[in-house]
């Protein structure tokens, strides 16, 4: 027998083809479909800035609300899949996420403050968020770094977590009808603040923190194999830990304080993934991109359309659907 | 090539694990083209002293004293990208319980070496491969493997690692912790003839932890016995393998006879 790419990596291709294709057909659905239809023949007439009142009023309708919610939804979707992959390497659990190193409770607890104790307004709401997550974060590194390995950051992620989750109960306490209501919604999670500006600031950022992440696909296969693995095959274990870190900081922290808590697609996707092409990050790190893409555009038209002319906000319909078909996924594996 | 530069070299290695001391003072070179096995009664510190040679990241609590030369240059100041393209290991067991392909783990031995050539590699990981027995592995998935094929298929990995710069010059080193654990007589008597081809034939300089010291006795050019944190002796199997160092090392007694099949070899029972 040759060692070769051979089948695996014909399985790898036809992946990555289906999930573009699915990933297409989400964008058009998500982008035509909702409380205001755009029926086929409008199509063209839309994207080609045809005239007519119609046809302009669908042609608003499509650039500055739905491609806008789209487009977020595709970046944020990629990084939190992304963001999950790279967790479940480092931390080498199939069941790790984001929130583990405190990112998501840190954001929340930032949010939090800022309704409750100032008049704020969404970019302050957002900036808190993001120094929430940036904070906590820090603060889980630079205790667990005390320790070789990741047990120690993932024990000061978990008293983080407990810590924030206490703080915003004590927050939440003292809150006023209003705002339990802002911050009760902003905890499910939402993509409606999407806008072009948004976009335009936060997708380069991605972008450039997702392309880093998966030049690191050698040394987090290096992980699954063990920490002292890591070192025997060339790659510093503390720096790699610092990268991965401040880099999935950066990535979720700004993400998480535009669009609330929006659970499971960070462990969702890339269990499934891993089921259909294997654990190899080469591939799994571009193929999770494409996947949690792909999921949150799908959750975000469902959260439209499902209670028209109002929504649902998105990290719920993520938790009610992702949570369910995680149970079954795991039953299934446990059968067979 | 000189003698002196070509081994790696740990002086006066001290380490403490909480308030034990599990290594005193020792110091050991591991030679060109030598096996080199260490043993130990269970807690000795080999582990201890393999995890210091390879240079593994510690933790804030452990403080570890004394200094590695790789080819007579120190490899503290040395990347530890530049250390792996020097030195490979084989730890005990794996604890990879990712689905990963057999192909893609044994690749891994090239991420020392990015600037590989493409077809250079895939003969090399060809040969790897097959002188480690896992071709007919190459197929099957990690998780149905059992604990002997998986530490084989680390074992080419680790080939890989070690062959990727066989033209050099420069000498390179393996450091194994018990890696015949899982095998059957079978197994590890092809195993340990592979380990000694590599040494005698790539001039690769191997220390391998190792429990049954009948294997060491027929295979290893050199025997190293550590007791409680000490070396005893690191010498020939000759001069090694007496009543005495062995009582020291185990508190056991021995009688070391000549191999009954193996000329030249020697044979040690215990009483």
């Amino acid at each position: 027998m040759q060692i070769s790419a051979g089948a695996s990596g014909r399985r790898v291709a036809k992946s990555f083809v289906v999930l573009l294709l699915l990933l297409v057909a989400a964008v058009i659905l998500g982008s035509v479909s909702g409380a205001v239809v755009i029926p086929l023949h409008q199509w063209w007439p839309v994207l080609s800035g045809g005239s007519g009142d119609e046809t302009q009023l669908l042609r608003q309708v499509f650039m500055d609300i739905r491609l806008p919610r789209v487009v977020f939804g595709i970046i944020t979707g990629a990084a939190l899949a992304l963001s999950g992959v790279v967790m479940q390497a480092l931390f080498r659990n199939p069941l790790a996420e984001p929130g583990l190193i405190g990112v998501s409770a840190g954001a929340a607890l930032g949010a939090v403050s800022a309704i409750v104790l100032t008049a704020a307004g969404f970019w302050v709401i957002s900036f808190a968020a993001f120094a929430g997550s940036l904070l906590s974060t820090w603060l889980a590194y630079l205790v667990g770094r005390r320790y070789a390995g990741v047990a120690g950051l993932l024990l000061a992620g978990i008293a983080i977590n407990a810590i924030s989750g206490s703080l915003i109960g004590l927050l939440t306490y003292i809150a006023t009808d209003t705002q339990l209501r802002d911050l009760t919604f902003w905890g499910m999670g939402s993509l409606a603040s999407a806008n072009w500006r948004t976009i335009g600031l936060l997708g380069p950022w991605v972008m450039v923190i997702c392309v880093l992440l998966c030049r690191e696909w050698r040394a987090l296969n290096a992980l699954l194999l063990g920490e002292r693995e890591v070192t025997h095959l060339g790659f510093s274990m503390k720096q790699l830990r610092r990268r991965l870190i401040v880099g999935i900081a950066l990535l979720v922290g700004p993400l998480v304080a535009v669009t609330g808590g929006i659970g499971f697609v960070g462990l969702v996707v890339p269990h499934c993934l891993r089921m259909i092409m294997g654990a190899n990050h080469r591939h799994l790190l571009p193929a999770s991109l494409a996947g949690g893409a792909l999921a949150l555009v799908l959750a975000d038209w469902l959260a439209r359309i499902v209670v028209i002319p109002a929504e649902l906000p998105i990290g719920l319909v993520t938790s009610l659907i992702g949570g369910p078909f995680f149970l079954w996924l795991l039953v299934k594996r446990t059968v067979r | 090539m000189n003698a002196q530069t070509q081994c790696m070299r740990g002086e006066g290695l001290c380490a403490t694990r909480g308030q034990r001391r599990v290594l005193r003072n020792v110091s050991i070179d591991i030679r060109r083209g030598e096996v080199l096995a260490l043993l130990g009664a269970n807690g000795a510190g080999k582990s201890t002293l393999l995890s210091i040679l390879a240079q593994e990241s510690q933790d804030a609590h452990t403080q570890d004293t004394g200094t590695i030369f790789i080819n007579g240059r120190e490899a503290a100041p040395q990347s530890v990208r530049e250390q792996a393209r020097q030195r490979a290991v084989l730890p005990q067991g794996s604890g990879l319980t990712f689905d990963l392909g057999i192909e893609e783990i044994i690749q891994m031995g090239l991420y020392p070496f990015p600037e590989m050539d493409p077809d250079e590699a895939s003969a090399l990981l060809q040969h790897a491969a097959q002188t480690a027995g896992v071709l007919e592995l190459l197929d099957r998935s990690w998780v149905t493997l059992s604990g002997g094929e998986k530490q084989r298929v680390q074992f080419a990995r680790v080939l890989v690692q070690l062959l990727a710069r066989r033209h050099d010059a420069e000498t390179r080193y393996l450091l194994m912790d018990e890696p015949t654990s899982a095998l059957d007589p079978k197994h590890q008597h092809e195993f340990f003839r592979i380990v000694s081809g590599l040494a005698h034939q790539d001039e690769v300089g191997v220390l391998v932890i190792v429990h049954d010291i009948n294997l060491a006795a027929q295979y290893c050019d050199r025997i190293a016995l550590l007791a409680d944190g000490e070396l005893v002796i690191c010498d020939t199997p000759e001069r090694v393998l007496t009543r005495e160092n062995l009582y020291l090392t185990y508190g056991i007694h021995s009688q070391t006879m000549p191999h009954p099949i193996k000329p030249g070899k020697l044979l040690v029972v215990w009483e």
